[in-house]
């Protein structure tokens, strides 16, 4: 065979369709988007876009703002972050692993359900907590707490986005040599010290990298400020970006391309540093047996502990699942919670409101098929990447992690200038491009499940299944298979339940056809249909939680989102 | 310096008893390990003594001082024992440099910048680290981690030093070393350290006494020779360097030894052997030899008793024999030169050193 027919072997075509793939639908797009921005009226090469955007008070305000929210964002989350995993990692908190899950939960839980539940609790005159507060406490009408504000918007994005940071704190914790601790004690030093001089000097790389992935996911988010800031006017980038497209003109499509170019910019500069703060490996140490873990005892402070964690705990999982659900069986909202006034009649209305009942059939049939492909090529990159160590399978793997830091309004921008006919494709208004939106979004995230699952199985493991005379067919259905297989699902079904509430892209994406569950749930939410929206948000979060509970029954404890 | 004294001390893990009833009085100066296979509890007890885990039961003292008691539930916490420890990863702090580390128990402490650059030049130099001061601990090898974490454990002079296996994450010729160097630092400091090993020769080789442990209990105290040559039990026998065990039956007593006739093996052989402790006639024992302590020869010999040689290893320095025993292996060593035997040819074997323990 000559080099030519080498090259076009049946490995290189399968490895070859799902690069092109990528090069098709994340390359293109986005490289378009950038090189878009920087068209002027006449399609000459020009900043005008720049200019004109920067020019406007309104864009320089909404750059301002998100810098500002995500920066707090960041930063009391990497407070509450390493207080949080402290306790639950290395005191001797009672209950520390269930309060450890606990912490955890929010990550689960679609942000802009958690806005809608504070904006059901701190809602001037109405939320749940000010109307208690004027009621019961005298305070003056509407109430002390105002969610439509800048500190409203950093609470909500703390409480959803700190888990970020919370879990890359807790496994550094987990991961450091105790010895290294019971050194200082040894030389010394009392437990506080210990905890100034060693613990957090050694995590600090994961501490920060924390820091900056929460700032990546913070800048990237749509649905809390688009919920809580503009009722009032406060605009972060992605929520200027949809208020450009919304206008519908071609100077409006003009400035948000170049309003997400630098919404880009910033998301994938944070994310990649703090991945590469992550990877780094500033410490090696020589690995030795460690010593059973002797929790820190918090003396006399370990009750107070547990009370501060059990209100936290409350805080952050029970009150706003709480207001949710109690809002969806309230008839009228603002009204006072008795017999009288609780009623199953919005959810009656839902399951009889024939677009919700299209939007839940369709999120089924999106996050199905987006999953199920999102596994296939996730699958076919991380085996060609692990076993077959293919130069193709990189570059797939390093094409998909683009998108994977680039904020879901971006890629759904670009993914509209690049399908909508002009250059001989037409997705407009289609599944097909809410599915493409997803896979290319989330694909990364399949190949590193699949990946590691991949990594586990040594290759010894395929040559004695080899040498025990089976073969190639037989060692991949007998050993690799069931050993792959958990991760597999788990990639499935975290995929599943991201797309099946998505609503970032599909705001930008979904056409009279393709409506989803986010899309109608934020519209709910806009018209302030309360208990419409509550009911909805029951619905997601029973999909979502009980499909969290599976995938780590699967996994055993392994993976979860 | 001072003595250790450990008064019942026990340690309980949920049901699992990892040290039960152990008491002991460590003197000024002595050089003591705890010896055991890994899960016997050594290495619980010298963390009881540091005072990361609180005994079950029991006290603690080191001089005079009550550190540990179980009754009263007081426990001194580890940063004021004034303890030098040795970890068995070492745990040399990753973000400071040698300087740094070595330092930090000063530092704690709140010694003057003068007295810790004196100080820590001082045993820098007595673990021949001199020079290294600025390197991070990345850019040492085993052996120099091992030094550093040497250093910052002496550098406070405390009354005790505490190694946990420090020597086991290091290769064999460093190892070897490692061991003569940790001796010669502990002789000229004349300070006290309580080494937890699971290697015998490491235990050997260092010890003033050694304490085996097994299954949370002390099986035998002694110094290394005692420990070597006269095993108190078949666990300790077994567990410090090689030893043939065979069953028999003692027929006759005389003094301190006894005639013992061996059970598996036909006809009626008999074999002299050192007894154990007060044993009485018709007892079945079980007779342990030291692979050293037998002779092959190739011809016969007065009580010599015959066997086949299944396979001779050359070692190098020395000699290893398999004969066959009836159905038993029996293993001996011989010089190295000693080239006139072939496998399967019929060999006589002369035991001296017998031990003879009940059964």
């Amino acid at each position: 065979m000559g080099s030519i027919g080498r090259i076009l072997n049946a490995r290189n075509l399968v490895i070859g369709s799902a690069l092109l793939f990528l090069v098709v639908f994340v390359l293109f797009p986005l490289v378009l988007l950038v090189l878009r921005s920087f068209l002027g009226t006449e399609g000459e090469i020009s900043l005008q876009n720049y200019i004109a955007v920067y020019g406007k008070e309104s864009n320089w305000d909404a750059v301002v703002t998100t810098l500002w929210v995500c920066g707090l964002t960041m930063f009391f989350s990497m407070i509450f972050a390493t207080g949080l995993a402290w306790l639950v990692v290395r005191s001797n908190l009672p209950y520390r692993r269930q309060f450890r899950s606990l912490f955890f939960i929010p990550y689960v839980i679609p942000p802009y359900v958690g806005a809608i539940a504070w904006i059901l609790l701190l809602t001037p005159g109405v939320g749940y907590i000010n109307k208690i507060l004027i009621e019961s406490f005298g305070a003056e009408i509407p109430g002390p707490f105002d969610i439509y504000t800048i500190p409203g918007l950093v609470w909500v994005m703390t409480l959803f986005y700190y888990p970020l940071a919370f879990l890359n704190v807790a496994s550094a914790l987990e991961q450091m040599d105790n010895s290294l601790e019971e050194a200082a004690r040894i030389s010394g030093a009392h437990p506080l010290r210990v905890f100034w001089d060693i613990t957090l000097p050694l995590v600090s790389p994961s501490f920060f990298a924390g820091g900056l992935l929460v700032f990546a996911a913070s800048a990237s988010a749509f649905g809390v400020p688009a919920m809580i800031g503009m009722p009032s006017r406060i605009y972060v980038l992605s929520t200027q970006v949809i208020q450009y497209v919304y206008m519908g003109t071609t100077s409006g499509m003009r400035e948000a391309t170049a309003l997400s170019v630098v919404l880009m910019v910033i998301a994938v500069i944070t994310m990649t540093l703090g991945n590469r703060l992550l990877s780094r490996k500033r410490y090696t140490l020589v690995g030795g047996k460690s010593a059973r873990v002797l929790p820190v005892s918090l003396g006399r402070f370990r009750i107070a502990a547990l009370i501060f964690s059990g209100l936290l705990g409350f805080l952050l999982v029970i009150l706003p699942i709480g207001a949710i659900v109690v809002t969806s069986f309230i008839r009228v909202f603002g009204e006072p919670i008795t017999l009288e006034n609780l009623s199953l009649e919005h959810y009656a209305y839902i399951l009889t409101f024939k677009t919700a009942l299209e939007a839940f059939w369709n999120s089924l049939f999106l996050g199905i098929v987006a999953a199920t492909l999102a596994l296939f090529v996730a699958s076919l990159i991380a085996y060609y990447r692990v076993k077959v160590k293919s130069p193709l399978a990189r570059a797939a793997d390093l094409i998909a992690t683009v998108p994977y830091a680039t904020p879901g309004t971006v890629i759904a921008l670009a993914l509209i200038i690049a399908f909508s006919g002009k250059y001989g494709l037409n997705l407009y208004n289609t599944f097909a491009i809410l599915i493409v939106a997803y896979i290319v979004k989330y694909l990364a995230f399949s190949v590193r499940t699949v990946c590691a699952s991949l990594e586990q199985i040594d290759l010894s493991l395929e040559e004695a299944a080899q040498i025990s005379g089976a073969s190639w067919m037989q060692s991949f259905r007998d050993i690799i298979l069931p050993l792959v297989r958990p991760g597999l699902i788990a990639a499935w079904f975290l995929v599943f339940m991201t797309t099946f509430y998505e609503l970032t892209m599909t705001i930008l994406l979904y056409g009279p056809e393709t409506l989803n569950l986010g899309v109608i749930l934020f519209e709910m939410q806009t018209y302030s249909n309360q208990q419409a929206a509550s009911v909805l948000s029951v619905l997601i979060l029973v999909v979502v939680l009980g499909g969290n509970v599976l995938v780590s029954k699967i996994t055993k404890g392994k993976i979860t989102i | 310096m001072a003595d250790v004294r450990l008064e019942n001390v026990s340690k309980k893990f949920g049901k699992v008893e990892a040290v039960a009833a152990f008491s002991e009085i460590i003197r000024e100066g002595e050089f003591v390990s705890l010896l055991g296979p890994s899960g016997c509890g050594k290495t619980t007890t010298l963390r009881i003594i540091a005072g990361f885990e609180r005994a079950t039961t029991g006290r603690v003292f080191i001089g005079t001082e009550l550190v540990s008691c179980s009754e009263t539930r007081t426990y001194k916490p580890p940063e004021d024992r004034n303890i030098g420890m040795v970890f068995q990863s070492y745990a040399v702090w990753p973000h400071m440099n040698v300087f740094a580390n070595v330092a930090y128990p000063l530092k704690v402490r709140g010694t003057s910048k003068k007295t810790i650059q004196e100080k820590v030049g001082h045993v820098l130099d007595l673990v021949h680290l001199e020079g290294l001061e600025k390197r991070l601990p990345s850019q040492l090898s085993g052996g120099q981690q091992q030094r550093v974490a040497l250093a910052r454990a002496l550098v406070a002079e405390p009354s005790l030093l505490l190694l946990d296996e420090p020597l086991s994450n290091l290769d064999a010729k460093l190892r070897e070393s490692m061991r003569f160097e940790i001796k010669d630092v502990q002789r000229r400091l004349g300070i006290t350290v309580i080494y937890v090993t699971h290697d015998q020769a490491e235990a050997m080789v260092m010890s003033d006494r050694i304490i085996v442990m097994d299954k949370g209990y002390v099986q035998q105290t002694g110094r290394p020779k005692d420990i070597y040559e006269s095993p108190a039990n078949r666990f300790v026998a077994d567990f410090i360097g090689l030893i043939n065990f065979l069953e028999g039956t003692l027929v006759s007593v005389e003094g301190s030894e006894g005639v013992v006739a061996l059970t598996d093996v036909p006809g009626p052989v008999h074999l002299k052997g050192r007894l154990h402790s007060e044993m009485k006639t018709g007892e079945r024992v079980v007779l342990a030899a030291r692979p050293e302590s037998i002779t092959v020869l190739s011809q016969p010999a007065p009580d010599a008793i015959p066997g086949r040689l299944v396979r001779k290893i050359y070692l190098g320095n020395e000699m290893d024999y398999r004969v066959a025993l009836g159905p038993q292996e029996v293993r001996a060593t011989g010089p190295a030169a000693a080239d006139d035997l072939a496998d399967g040819s019929d060999v006589w074997m002369v035991f001296t050193r017998v031990l003879a323990m009940p059964f």
